[in-house]
C-alpha cells in the first residue's frame, strides 16, 4: 500500500504573490497621499484579502496530493473542481530537482519530471519536502553511487565556466531588471544605477570615442552578468553516470540536480561556439524526451579527450567535419544574409561618414559580428553534412550565427524533409530537415538530390 | 500502396487565400488604389507559391516509412517511419466536401504535415493503414 503524501506550502505560493499584490498596491497610493483614513480601509480590504488567500492555500493544501506505485504517478489538485493526473512512470525520461535559497531556508524542493517524447504531457513540476524529493528521486530513478565522470576543476573549471555563459539570457534578463527596478526598489536606486553607469561610461571615453564607449560599457555590463551568473550556475558542477541514468548536480546558490534517463536521449550537441574555438574546448549539451537541455553543457572536452565521453555516453561517437565543398554546392546559398547585412553596415557608413560622422565607430561592433558570422558561414559551406554512422547513430553538422553544431542524433523518430528550388534543381541539390520529437528543427544546406533520396531512416 | 490528390484542392484553399486577401484589399483601396494593387500583386504571387507548393500530392508507404511528394516548381518530400507516427486527423469543410476531397493532417511527435485535397475515402484508407500499420 503506498501513502498518499502532501505537497510543501510553497506549491501555493504563488496565490499569496497575487494577494500580496493587492494588497500592497492600494497601501501605498494612501501612504504616499499621508491620507489615514484610506490607510485604514486598505488595511481592512488586506486582513480580508489574506484571510480569503489563507482559506484557499489551506484548502488546496488539505486536498492536494501525491502518491507513487512501480509503475504509476498519481497527483491529485483543486478544491470544488479537483483533477487527477495518473502517468505511467516509464514515460518519464529527466527528473530535475532544484532548490532555491529561499526553498532551502523552507526545507522544500520543486521536481520537475519530463516525459518521453511519445508522451502527450510535456513536463509537470511539483513542490515538495526535501526528504520527500530524495525520496521520490530515489524511488522513480533510483542511484546506487555517484562517481563522477567529468568534474571541472581548476583551469578545466574556468573554461567550462566561460562556454556556459549564455548571453542570450542575461540579455534579456538585465532588460527585464533594468525595467522592474523603478517598480522593484523605487526611484532612487534607478538614478544611482544611471549615474553609476554614467561614470563607468565615461572610463570607457578615455579610451574609445562616445557611442562606442556606451555599447562597449553596456556589452562588458551584460558580459559580467553572463559570467556571473555561469559561475554560480557551474558551481560544484559533476556528471555522473550508474545504470542506465546519467546525473548532473551543481550550483552554490540554487543546488540542482538533474537525473536523465539514457534511453531516453534524443542527441548529443556538441557546439563549437567562438568561445570555443577560442579556448580549443568544446561544450556537449544533451535533450532527452521533452527536456531541451540547453542551459547547461554537461561536459566539456578538448580534441584529445573525446574518449571521456564515450565513459558517460559509449554509444556517442562524433564523425568526420572536415573542410571539403562538396560538389556544386553554391557558396551564395550560405552567405546571402551575411553579405546582406554587410551591405547595409557598408550603407549606413557612408551614410554616417557625410552626416552623422560621430556615429560610425558605433558601426564597428555590427560590423565584427557579422564578420565572424561570415567566417562561420564559409565554415558551414566545406563542412555542413549528414551520414548514418557505423553504430547506426546520425552524426550531422550544420551552422547557426556565430555557432557550428556537430550533432549525434540517437534517435530513430527522425522525420526527414527536402526542399528543392528550381535553381536547387538545376544544380541537383537539396535542403535536408530533420524533425526530431518536441519540435528540434536541423537544416542542412546543399546536399546532393540523389543522397537525400537514398539516406537510410531506420524503422 | 500509393495515394495522389486532386489539384483542386490545393487550387481551392490557394483560391480562398486569395479572395480574403482581394477583400481586404478592397477596403484598402478606399484609401489609396496603387497600393491595393501593389498589396494585391504581391499576394496573388504568395498563393500562387501555396499552390505550387501544395498541388500534385503523391502518397506512398515502402518498408515501413511514409513517403510524401508534393509541390510543382518547389517540390517537397517527407519521409517519416510510420512507427512515429502519433496521429491522423481528417478535416472536411462544406467546399472540400463539393468537391469530395478533404484535409488530412498527420502528427508524429515534432512534425505535422497537412495534405490538401486527398479524396476521403483514401485519406480514411490511409488512416488506417497508419494506425494498423500494415505495411
Amino acid at each position: 500500500m503506498y501513502q498518499q503524501k502532501r505537497f510543501h506550502i510553497l506549491q501555493y505560493q504563488k496565490y499569496f504573490k497575487y494577494a500580496l499584490l493587492l494588497c500592497v498596491l492600494p497601501m501605498l497610493q494612501a501612504l504616499l497621499r499621508f491620507d489615514w483614513a484610506s490607510l485604514l480601509v486598505a488595511l481592512t480590504q488586506d486582513i480580508a484579502i489574506l484571510a480569503a488567500c489563507l482559506i484557499l492555500t489551506i484548502g488546496l493544501f488539505i486536498k492536494g496530493k501525491y502518491d507513487y506505485t512501480n509503475s504509476f504517478l498519481n497527483i491529485q489538485s483543486g478544491i470544488i473542481f479537483t483533477q487527477t493526473l495518473k502517468v505511467p512512470l516509464i514515460d518519464i525520461a529527466v527528473v530535475e530537482t532544484v532548490r532555491p535559497l529561499l526553498f532551502r531556508l523552507l526545507g522544500a524542493s520543486k521536481i520537475t519530471v519530463f516525459f518521453s517524447s511519445k508522451s502527450a504531457l510535456r513536463k509537470i513540476s511539483i513542490i515538495i519536502g526535501k526528504k520527500s524529493a530524495e525520496e521520490f528521486c530515489n524511488t522513480i530513478m533510483p542511484v546506487k553511487s555517484d562517481i563522477a565522470v567529468f568534474e571541472p576543476s581548476g583551469a578545466d573549471r574556468l573554461s567550462f565556466v566561460m562556454l556556459s555563459i549564455n548571453v542570450v539570457t542575461s540579455t534579456l534578463f538585465s532588460i527585464m531588471t533594468v525595467q522592474n527596478i523603478t517598480s522593484l526598489m523605487g526611484k532612487e536606486v534607478k538614478e544611482f544605477a544611471l549615474d553609476s553607469f554614467s561614470k563607468f561610461e565615461l572610463a570607457f571615453e578615455q579610451v574609445l570615442p562616445a557611442g562606442l564607449a556606451f555599447l562597449m560599457a553596456v556589452l562588458f555590463l551584460v558580459f559580467a552578468a553572463a559570467l556571473i551568473s555561469s559561475i554560480i550556475r557551474t558551481a560544484f558542477f559533476k556528471v555522473c553516470r550508474n545504470g542506465g541514468i546519467m546525473i548532473t548536480k551543481g550550483g552554490i546558490l540554487t543546488k540542482f540536480e538533474r537525473r536523465i534517463c539514457c534511453s531516453e536521449i534524443i542527441m548529443c550537441d556538441v557546439r563549437i561556439t567562438p568561445a570555443a574555438r577560442i579556448m580549443r574546448r568544446y561544450p556537449v549539451f544533451i535533450s532527452a524526451g521533452n527536456y531541451h537541455g540547453s542551459d547547461t553543457p554537461v561536459f566539456a572536452f578538448s580534441k584529445n579527450q573525446r574518449h571521456r565521453l564515450q565513459n558517460l555516453l559509449p554509444e556517442f561517437e562524433i564523425g568526420n567535419a572536415k573542410f571539403s565543398v562538396p560538389y556544386k554546392r553554391n557558396v551564395f546559398q550560405f552567405i546571402w544574409q551575411q553579405l546582406t547585412v554587410l551591405a547595409l553596415i557598408a550603407l549606413s557608413w557612408i551614410f554616417a561618414s557625410y552626416y552623422l560622422p560621430d556615429a560610425v565607430p558605433v558601426l564597428i561592433v555590427p560590423l565584427i559580428l557579422t564578420l565572424a558570422s561570415f567566417a562561420n558561414a564559409i565554415d558551414g559551406f566545406g563542412r555542413e553534412n549528414l551520414y548514418r554512422q557505423e553504430n547506426r547513430t546520425v552524426f550531422a553538422v550544420f551552422t547557426r550565427f556565430l555557432t557550428r553544431h556537430e550533432v549525434c542524433i540517437f534517435t530513430t523518430d527522425i522525420t526527414l524533409r527536402t526542399w528543392r528550388t528550381p535553381f536547387y534543381l538545376f544544380d541537383g541539390r537539396s535542403d535536408i530537415y530533420l524533425s526530431l520529437p518536441y519540435r528540434r528543427r536541423l537544416r542542412i544546406r546543399g546536399v546532393q538530390i540523389s543522397f537525400a533520396n537514398n539516406f537510410e531512416l531506420l524503422i | 500502396m500509393q495515394f495522389s490528390s486532386y489539384n483542386r484542392g490545393a487550387l481551392l484553399t490557394a483560391a480562398q487565400a486569395f479572395a480574403i486577401g482581394l477583400i481586404l484589399c478592397m477596403g484598402v483601396s478606399l484609401f489609396s488604389v496603387a497600393i491595393s494593387l501593389i498589396v494585391l500583386a504581391i499576394w496573388g504571387f504568395a498563393c500562387l507559391w501555396l499552390f505550387l507548393r501544395m498541388c500534385c500530392v503523391r502518397v506512398f508507404t515502402r518498408h515501413g516509412i511514409l513517403h510524401v511528394e508534393k509541390g510543382r516548381l518547389f517540390p517537397y518530400s517527407i519521409r517519416m517511419p510510420i512507427r512515429h507516427i502519433t496521429g491522423v486527423q481528417i478535416i472536411r469543410t462544406p467546399l472540400a466536401k463539393l468537391i469530395g476531397s478533404c484535409w488530412c493532417i498527420v502528427h508524429t511527435s515534432g512534425f505535422s504535415f497537412i495534405l490538401l485535397g486527398i479524396r476521403h475515402t483514401d485519406a480514411l484508407l490511409l488512416a488506417d493503414l497508419i494506425i494498423h500499420e500494415e505495411i
